[in-house]
């Protein structure tokens, strides 16, 4: 049997675990209401800008001749990864950055550029130096932020240091709930849109003022609402699991603190009946050692 | 007067969905009117401000760079901001112009140098926009 005191200390020390957790799970519980009616509409927002850009890159005089357009046939890619900037969400960062790993690892020649701490220090531990280490936009997904990063972005494919640029974070509804993903930024290939459901122009569509200056305006349009989204759905992704995580953890508080109060009982009424025997026992010897003087044996 | 279904979008809420009988937008050369029944046309457009006409009246919104869809089935703006002038903060927008002014004060890239002049061509827009007059409805 445990000692009672140790008992005492253990319940106490998973009490204020517990404090933490539930404070920890309603935080992340009121940024996810924050999120949620958002999201709902960001998912729609992404499936109407996929459609068109896949309606426009349907019609014909789309300038084949645009460098964002066209496969560069180069090796060298780019990776945008999104995790979080804190853990105590579960698998949230684990499962993203193995997946972002496995993906690198397959094409040596990449250009890595890390969303949030957990990210970079991930990287780091495996010997791999982020070319840029981007902080705070895990934690805030503005239109601000994601308009910095696609301009980044294409000032990277501009001056040809990349081939490719891809985005990898947790999508956080659609069919692919809440597992990690890789979407193709640059080039636009009418190929990463087959899937989406178009409605096809009957006649060519007109450009204002020259499809190349259309064009040329609309790619950085594209990246940014693009990213935007990638960070709306990581950020809800994480608040979710962190959501999640927090419950669990509170739940075990909850039952660990049952089973030790239970303990801390029992050897309470353990201790008082070892006093009660002890005092009993004590009792028969002395009324013993009386009787034997009465009798004067 | 015939009307064609109009979605105006941000990537962070759907600002303005109705059918509309007219749409005016900023294009880079100039403004440009859609009416019911045009041909199907892509055009990105500059900040600036967009009217609306629905049943007979106009409507005058503040919208950021972006660029609208047009086909036979609707009209799609997608905008990266859209603000009615009663919702404008002037107090930030005023800020965002004089930060914008100072960017391009100092040597920049080209890249940069055209960020700003957009950040700069938000601002004053808006701040134009905010200071004009209120929609009454």
């Amino acid at each position: 049997m445990q000692n009672i005191n140790e008992i005492r200390h253990h319940i106490s020390a998973v009490a204020e675990t517990r404090k933490i957790t539930s404070a920890m799970q309603i935080v992340a519980s009121s940024r996810m209401k924050k999120v949620l009616g958002h999201i709902a509409y960001n998912q729609l927002y992404s499936e109407r800008l996929k459609r068109a850009i896949r309606e426009i890159l349907l019609s014909s005089p789309a300038p084949q001749s645009l460098p964002y357009l066209m496969a560069r046939g180069g090796e060298r890619r780019t990776y945008i990864v999104i995790a979080g900037d804190k853990g105590m969400a579960g698998s949230y960062n684990a499962n993203l950055l193995h997946y972002a790993y496995a993906e690198t690892k397959g094409h040596p020649n990449y250009h890595l550029i890390t969303c949030g701490l957990k990210a970079s220090a991930f990287f780091h531990r495996n010997g791999i130096q982020p070319d840029i280490e981007i902080m705070g936009v895990s934690q805030d997904p503005s239109l601000a932020n994601a308009r910095t990063l696609a301009s980044d972005v294409i000032d990277i494919y501009d001056k040809m240091l990349t081939d490719e640029v891809y985005i990898i974070y947790t999508m956080f509804s659609g069919p692919s709930r809440h597992l990690p993903v890789m979407n193709r930024l640059l080039p636009l290939l009418p190929k990463d849109y087959d899937e989406i459901p178009a409605r096809i122009p009957e006649a060519d569509i007109i450009y204002v003022p020259s499809p190349e200056e259309a064009f040329h305006m609309l790619i950085p349009q594209f990246l940014t609402a693009e990213i935007f989204s990638a960070l709306a759905q990581a950020y809800s992704s994480e608040h979710f699991a962190r959501m999640n995580a927090m419950q669990s953890a509170t739940r075990n508080a909850d039952e660990l603190m049952k089973k030790l109060t239970m303990q801390y009982n029992m050897a309470r009424q353990a201790a008082i009946t070892r006093e009660i025997t002890e005092i009993s026992g004590a009792v028969e010897a002395l009324r013993n050692g009386d009787e034997a003087y009465a009798t004067g044996n | 007067m015939k009307t064609f279904p109009l979605d105006i979008l941000t990537p962070e809420h759907q600002f303005f969905s109705t059918h509309a009988e007219a749409l005016t937008i900023q294009a880079p050369d100039g403004s440009l009117t859609i009416l019911a029944g045009h041909a199907p046309l892509v055009a990105p457009f500059i900040p600036g401000s967009l009217s609306v006409k629905v049943n007979g009246e106009w409507k005058e919104a503040f919208h950021s760079s972006g660029f609208l869809e047009v086909l036979r089935e609707g009209v799609i703006v997608f905008a990266q901001a859209c603000e009615w002038p009663e919702n404008i903060d002037e107090k930030r927008a005023l800020e965002a112009k004089r930060r914008a002014e100072e960017r391009l004060r100092q040597r920049q890239s080209i890249n940069e140098h055209q960020n700003s002049q957009i950040a700069l061509a938000r601002a004053m827009v808006r701040l134009q926009l905010a200071r004009k007059h209120i929609n009454l409805d």
